[in-house]
């Protein structure tokens, strides 16, 4: 980006107008032409972007009509030659057909109008309840005394009467709900204000001290009774009369216990979360979390933030907002740990601790409100939220049978692992005779020590007690011998009361070992714990013993543990076993001959580790840190020479080995505590991790085992704590209830989705925002197609390809040029593919000699705001075998071809002194320190040149370094956690937050538009089921399912005009106009096609399930199976 | 050729495949069991979906109806077994005809059938894997079913054993078939009372075949010994007795000890060794090699006693597995060694 195209930013008021000429066609037959009333639907741009087909462009931006002017012309040809240099050939994009639409007339002059007058209208009902409890200075007075009804109760705001009610009258409430944590998630009771009165909410379980609760049973397929199953009954009504809006504090778990959510029809209630409106406000980085939890005195510069923000509970939130006394949260306590015995006796209080949570609420949402209404202008913001905070996910039976199906794969598999390492284990044991063990390089150091059985000295003069048989035998033979031996029996008296386990075993087996029953197996109750089984059934994965008795190696080194170091692997690095006892040497040595930087280094290192060793054995007390700087002195020249991935700790066993680390993802200081865990499961594909014994199959199956459990281990409990409601037939809609209707039974699961939950004002929910795609080695990670439409029903949705690179690029092409596609990275983003290589991952991964999927994690990592250390790092983790220079070298040459160049431009008034050209950091920073002077006040801040991205990365810094950062398209502000003026240091502490910010909290703005854009198309045809990356679904009428696609698909298009539209663009490049596909589908899945096989779900959807593959529109699709291009004539659009 | 790859059993086959058999006899312990017929079945893939028209199959339904009034709703399993004249040979061997099948039918609720089909491949596969010494050799292999197939009313698969480059075995067969509506077949739902049409998942083990199997994975391991691992349960000999006399005067005491030992095991239910049921020697080292022929037999444990025991009591466990031995005592016997094979 050079100075002269500064000018041209698209808000330069200078233009000259002229007509643009057709494209001609002799030279472009491949070009598309859909004529019209004589003209071409095609559009190019200077750089040769295909830009929106023109019907489009007309509807979108009625008062720009396209132009150039001359001066656009020449600078075209700045771009293009800059392109040119990065690699990039502008004649090589294939163009795609023109999309002829009506689009429903906009409601406004211009794009940005209409949007912000749909998310007006969308939010005028919300806000026409919310206002008035926002600017309610005084609360109705709290009830003295609380209604001991079950249900709702309503208080006379005067005296006090209760009055039992249906459900509230008012629609605008402020709500918490209290939940007796050991009963369950049910609610049990709930309190609610609004401007007139108070209400309270009582469970039938807590008024009816004996209620036989109905059991719910038409559940087709067997449940885990362990498991509770819950139906809307139990929880508390609101009324389906919408729209209503709720107030509370974390408010989606309060939502979950409301009973019209789980209706698949949407009643309209909406979700205001103090807490996310505190996020938005005064959110903090992970960071900033763990210093406002940590308990130390914080440091000076902390101060200015940390009066700006809190954790997020309502106490800490209410200390922030409203100051004076500290809630009490003490009685709390009876909900999470008490019975509800204990709620019943405390009743008053409780409500009235729910109460006071409830007005804590109030005070908090009086102060925020304001606050965020102010910080986040656009209507978009708050009708986003209020979408978000409604997310609805059907499921039905198959729910039970995935988790029960998971469950029975989770414990097959770890009873087959159990068992191959069991018998591991018993072949290990015959090491034993003749002390084989001795020459195993993995069990050597293992206890083989064995007990013996002794009988004690047999009293002087009381003979034994006798034993009694029951049987003593049929024929006078066996009876004979009884008696013969009957003196044997008796000596049972002298055996020790503790007997010792398995006697003759070596004490490492015996650890694996349960003792054996006392009784006989068939005396043995039922019930009594688990069965017994012979050999070592305590056995598991996670066991010390285990890559021990797999025999696992590093980079063909076995492993080894050390109780300070954690796991590692020894290196030998002497020829001889002479005088090592207990390492088994010649075994070692045999295994991995001293390899060639060891043994650089070993006929040296004799000699100088005797020298090493001798003062440290000889001499305790001598200068520890001496000693060790000796040890790292060499040790430094052995890193050098080693290339493995391994991690020197100054560790020599037996003087004849190293012992190496095995490296941590958190860095070489923290210790491997199991070679077996999910982060070493991938290195084993890599052969880095493999078994030393070839024979040893088991290895191989035991470590396919550990990775396929990781994911269901690492999210079982959060899935089984699922709450779903199960609907009775009479809240179903008809068709699934008719006479024809498929005996099943059908739920919801209303996620606990925080609307705004990070900085950046992303969703947060820990179970399906971070549900994994579903691969065949993950038990379990079929998880989110188990969310599945009822019949009748479909699931509409889309991914946005690449969001976040598109909001970053664009926002780089229309600062430095104002025209699409004029950046490198905006082309590659807009016009480059995968298959031909044109695109940024693949260019990148070509520069710099790497596969394109790490290029593209990396080249995410830097748009998040990763600097080259961390790149480094990634290279490293990526591929073991680069050296550190070798990915210094390439993550250097990928940051200068992408970033670019810092460069330093000086101020003003230095231009007399110096020449004013580019400076680079290192001339700025001596020629500040020459003047006696901070680099600021010589230099400008500086800006980056001559990379893919420089344009990108200086328009992201502009806004991230701004004393008041807005998000580009909504104008959203940043969190004051980090707005806190800190000086120049505080800002460069926290950069790269605020220029991640910029983007993702982009990519949030680009959401909320979206779905109140989708609103505006479909009105209530479509219920919000979820959103999470970038993906978005609906839950939809079958017979609307082709309308909701096209929706979606102009939802994009209108998405993107508007956001394109706040950064000055007046046009929109074909390629990102609409989706590339939108699924209509049955289940929840990223692509319609996918069967989601995985060990839990063998057969796939379709045949494991019956799922039939959903449908992919394209637009052209959506268009044609929606019927027809003029959406105009939609009805409901026809009405409003 | 094809004959000599035929397999036969001899006694300690034939034993094993008894208590196979009875092992059998024991999973799904609800089932009515409809004894044996002598009918020549051909279990081919051909007719694997054609059996609901048999008239054995007819029989068995109309015997559970008369003779198992309770047992008759839906769901129900059935078992029989059946001989069949010309077994599926395999990769590996074919076994010396006639073989005994071993079949379950369960007659499912024909809604939740493939559920249920579902589950019984996991729990057969589960049945298979406990009693192998390799459990991992076990996989489902859906069979191709052919266009003119619905799969909504036919499904079939096999449980194969796999023996690395060498081959697999098809151990057990599953096919789901959906009866078409015949009023002959119609049961009460087990939950609703309603009537209906179950759909039937028939399992098949031919008894030889699959006994044939089982003894090549107990030898199909990578240990350096040459032991059969035999499933503890289901060896044909669970426990051997081994004595080892130094002083020759005691060689009638001992000998009584092991007999008296051999009566006791017996008591309990416990298999051990054929004849004299024990074995005895003045030298070590014959120990040794017993100990190495009893691996090979497949034999879990072995008793060994020696003069100390006669004075108190104490004897070795040995076991096949670790080769090592755990110092018990007498009056450890039976229990201790009962509560081993149980499970």
């Amino acid at each position: 980006a050079s100075r002269v195209s500064r000018d041209h930013y698209a808000s330069s008021s200078v233009k000259i107008y002229r007509r643009v000429k057709p494209p001609q066609k002799v030279n472009k037959p491949k070009k598309p032409e859909n004529v019209k009333d004589g003209q071409t639907e095609y559009a190019e741009n200077l750089v040769k972007v295909q830009m929106i087909s023109r019907n489009l462009h007309a509807q979108l931006f009625p008062q720009s009509p396209r132009s150039i002017s001359e001066q656009q012309v020449s600078s075209a040809q700045a771009y293009k030659e800059e392109l040119r240099r990065h690699g990039v050939d502008i004649e090589s994009s294939a163009p795609v057909s023109d999309v002829q639409l009506k689009l429903p007339p906009l409601r406004g002059a211009n794009i940005e109008e209409h949007f912000h007058n749909i998310a007006k209208e969308q939010v005028q009902p919300y806000e026409e309840l919310l206002l008035p409890l926002v600017q309610c200075e005084k609360l109705p007075k709290r009830p003295r005394r609380w209604a001991f009804f079950a249900g709702w109760t309503a208080y006379d705001p005067v005296d006090g009467t209760a009055t039992p009610v249906d459900h509230p009258l008012e629609k605008g409430l402020v709500f918490d709900v209290e939940v007796c944590v050991s009963e369950g998630q049910a609610p049990v009771l709930a309190t609610a204000v609004s401007t007139k009165r108070w209400y309270s909410w009582v469970s039938s379980k807590l008024t009816k001290h004996r209620l036989s609760v109905e059991k719910l049973e038409p559940l087709d397929v067997d449940t885990d009774s362990e498991r509770p199953h819950y139906t809307p009954d139990e929880l508390i009504p609101l009324g389906t009369s919408g729209p209503g809006l709720v107030v509370g504090h974390n408010v989606s778990y309060d939502r979950a216990r409301l009973k019209e959510q789980y209706l698949i029809e949407d009643t309209g209630t909406r979700f205001v979360d103090t807490m996310s409106l505190h996020m938005c406000v005064s959110g903090v980085t992970s960071y900033q979390r763990a210093m406002l939890k940590s308990k130390k005195e914080p440091a000076a510069e902390d101060l200015g933030w940390l009066e700006q923000s809190s954790l997020n509970s309502l106490v800490e939130v209410h200390r922030l907002y409203c100051g004076g006394d500290a809630l009490s949260k003490e009685p709390r306590n009876i909900f999470v740990e008490g019975t509800l015995e204990q709620v019943r006796q405390s009743f008053q209080s409780l409500t009235n601790y729910c109460a006071s949570d409830v007005e804590a609420t109030h005070r908090i949402l009086r102060v925020l409100y304001p606050l965020y209404a102010d910080r986040f202008p656009h209507p978009a913001s708050l009708a986003g939220m209020l979408e978000m905070g409604s997310a609805y996910l059907p499921v039905n039976s198959n729910w039970e049978r995935y988790i029960r199906e998971a469950q029975l794969t989770y414990e097959d598999l770890s009873i087959e692992a159990k068992y191959h390492l069991g018998r591991r284990a018993e072949e290990a044991c015959s090491l034993l005779l003749d002390d084989q063990y001795r020459q195993n390089l993995w069990l050597w150091d293992e206890d083989w020590s064995v007990q013996e059985l002794k009988l004690k000295q047999p009293p002087k003069r009381k003979p034994l007690p006798t034993v009694e048989h029951k049987n003593a035998g049929n024929t006078p033979e066996e009876r004979r011998l009884q008696a013969k031996f009957q003196h044997l029996y008796d000596q049972q008296a002298l055996l020790p009361a503790r007997r010792p386990l398995l006697p003759g075993y070596p004490l490492w087996y015996r650890k694996l070992c349960r003792k054996p029953p006392t009784k006989r197996a068939d005396e043995i109750l039922e019930d009594d714990e688990e069965p017994w089984f012979p050999g070592a059934s305590e056995i598991s994965t996670g066991m010390q013993i285990a890559p021990k008795l797999l025999s696992l190696c590093w980079e063909g080194y076995p492993l080894h543990y050390e109780r300070e170091q954690g796991w590692g692997f020894l290196v030998p690095f002497r020829s001889d076993s002479e005088g090592v006892d207990r390492l088994p040497m010649d075994q070692l040595l045999a295994r991995c001959p001293v390899p060639e930087f060891a043994r650089q280094s070993a006929s040296k290192a004799e000699s100088e580790l005797a020298l090493d060793m001798l003062p440290g054995q000889v001499e305790q007390h001598l200068g520890k840190r001496e000693h060790h700087k000796k040890l790292s002195q060499k040790q430094q020249r052995l890193e050098t020479q080693y290339q493995g991935s391994g991690v020197w700790c100054n560790k020599v066993l037996d003087d004849c080995c190293f012992f190496l680390k095995l490296p941590h993802k958190n860095g070489p200081s923290f210790r491997v505590g199991n070679p077996l865990s999910k982060d070493f499961l991938n290195k084993f594909s890599e052969n880095v991790l493999s078994s030393g014994d070839p024979s040893c199959t088991a290895a191989a199956r035991v470590i396919d085992i550990a990775r396929m459990m990781s994911y269901w281990r690492n999210n079982r409990d959060r899935i089984l704590g699922q709450m779903v409601v199960w609907l009775k037939p009479q809240q179903l809609p008809n068709e699934l209830t008719g006479e024809n209707a498929q005996p099943i039974a059908y739920g919801a699961i209303c996620p606990q989705v925080v609307a705004c939950g990070t900085l950046t004002r992303r969703a947060m929910e820990p179970t399906w925002m971070t549900a994994s795609n579903s691969r065949p080695d993950r038990l379990g990670s079929e998880l989110r197609s188990m969310v599945q439409a009822p019949p009748g029903y479909r699931l509409v949705g889309a991914d946005v390809d690449s969001q976040e690179l598109w909001i970053a690029s664009v926002l780089g092409d229309a600062y430095a040029c104002g025209e699409h596609g004029a950046t490198p990275l905006g082309w590659m983003t807009l016009s480059g593919s995968k298959s031909n290589g044109s695109d940024m991952h693949s260019i990148t991964a070509k520069a710099v000699g790497i596969s394109r999927d790490h290029a593209k994690v990396i080249n995410y990592a830097r748009i998040y705001g990763a600097g080259q250390l961390f790149a480094e790092t990634l290279l490293r983790q990526f591929n073991p075998t680069f050296s550190a220079s070798e990915a210094k070298a390439k993550a250097m040459k990928m940051f200068s071809i992408t970033k670019g160049k810092r460069v330093y431009r000086l101020r003003e008034e230095f231009h007399d002194e110096l020449e004013d050209r580019a400076y680079s950091s290192y001339e700025a920073s001596r020629l500040a320190i020459q003047r006696n002077r901070t680099l600021a006040e010589v230099f400008h801040r500086p800006n980056w040149q001559g990379g893919t991205e420089s344009a990108m990365f200086n328009r992201l810094e502009e806004i991230a370094t701004g004393s008041e950062p807005r998000t580009p398209f909504l104008g959203g502000r940043l969190s004051r956690a980090l707005e806190a003026d800190g000086g120049p240091e505080q800002e460069q502490r926290f950069l790269p937050t605020r220029i991640n910010w910029v983007v993702q909290s982009g990519a949030v703005d680009f959401l909320h538009l979206m779905l109140v854009s989708m609103r505006w198309l479909m009105g209530s045809h479509v219920r919000f089921c979820l959103s999470f990356h970038d993906e978005l679904r609906y839950l939809v009428k079958e017979e609307l399912s082709p309308k909701a696609a096209l929706a979606m698909h102009i939802t994009n298009l209108m998405t993107r005009s508007f956001c394109v539209s706040r950064i000055g663009l007046k046009d929109l490049p074909m390629s990102v106009a609409f989706f590339s596909s939108v699924e209509v589908d049955t289940v929840l899945r990223k692509e319609c096609t996918m069967d989601c096989k995985t060990p839990s779900n063998p057969h796939g959807l379709r045949i494991g399930y019956g799922v039939q593959p959903g449908q992919s529109l394209s637009v052209a699709e959506a268009i044609e199976k929606g019927g027809g291009n003029d959406v105009s004539q939609w009805d409901w659009i026809k009405k409003s | 050729t094809r004959e000599d790859n035929k397999l036969q059993l001899l006694s300690h086959g034939r034993e094993y495949a008894k208590l196979l058999q009875q092992h059998w006899t024991r999973l799904r312990p609800l089932a009515a069991h409809l004894g044996v017929t002598n009918e020549a079945i051909n279990p081919s893939n051909i007719h694997r979906f054609s059996f609901p028209q048999s008239q054995q199959f007819r029989n068995n339904f109309q015997k559970l109806v008369k003779d198992h009034p309770r047992k008759a709703k839906c769901p129900t399993l059935l078992k029989h077994q059946s001989t069949c004249y010309a077994p599926n040979s395999n990769s590996l061997f074919g076994v010396q005809g006639p073989s005994l099948l071993l079949t379950t039918d369960f007659l499912v609720e024909p809604h939740r059938a493939l559920e249920h089909f579902y589950n019984m491949q996991r729990e057969s596969k589960i049945w298979w894997m406990r009693i192998s010494s390799n459990p991992s050799r076990y996989r489902i292999v859906p069979c191709d079913l052919g266009e003119d197939l619905n799969p909504k009313d036919y499904q079939a698969i096999d449980i194969r054993s796999s023996y690395g480059e060498a081959g697999e075995v098809t151990v057990e067969q599953l096919s789901l078939v959906r009866i078409a509506d015949d009023k002959d077949f119609r049961l009460p739902d087990a939950r609703t009372g309603e009537t209906v049409q179950p759909t039937v998942i028939r399992s098949v083990i031919e008894l030889e075949t699959a006994t044939c199997a089982l003894l090549l994975d107990g030898c199909d391991h990578s240990r350096d010994s040459l032991s059969l691992l035999l499933h503890r349960v289901l060896a044909p000999y669970q426990c051997g007795i081994a004595c080892v006399e130094s002083d020759s005067e005691l060689s009638a005491d001992l000998a009584d000890l092991c007999l008296h030992l051999k009566h006791v095991l017996n008591h309990a239910g416990l298999r051990i060794g054929e004849g004299i049921g024990f074995f005895s020697t003045k030298d070590a080292s014959h120990l040794a090699e017993h100990l190495l022929e009893t691996d090979m037999l497949g034999i879990p444990y072995t008793l060994v006693i020696n003069g100390q025991t006669l004075k108190n009591g104490l004897m070795q466990l040995r076991s096949r597995d670790t080769r090592l031995a755990e110092t018990i005592h007498i009056s450890d016997v039976p229990d201790y060694l009962f509560n081993i094979f149980k499970n």
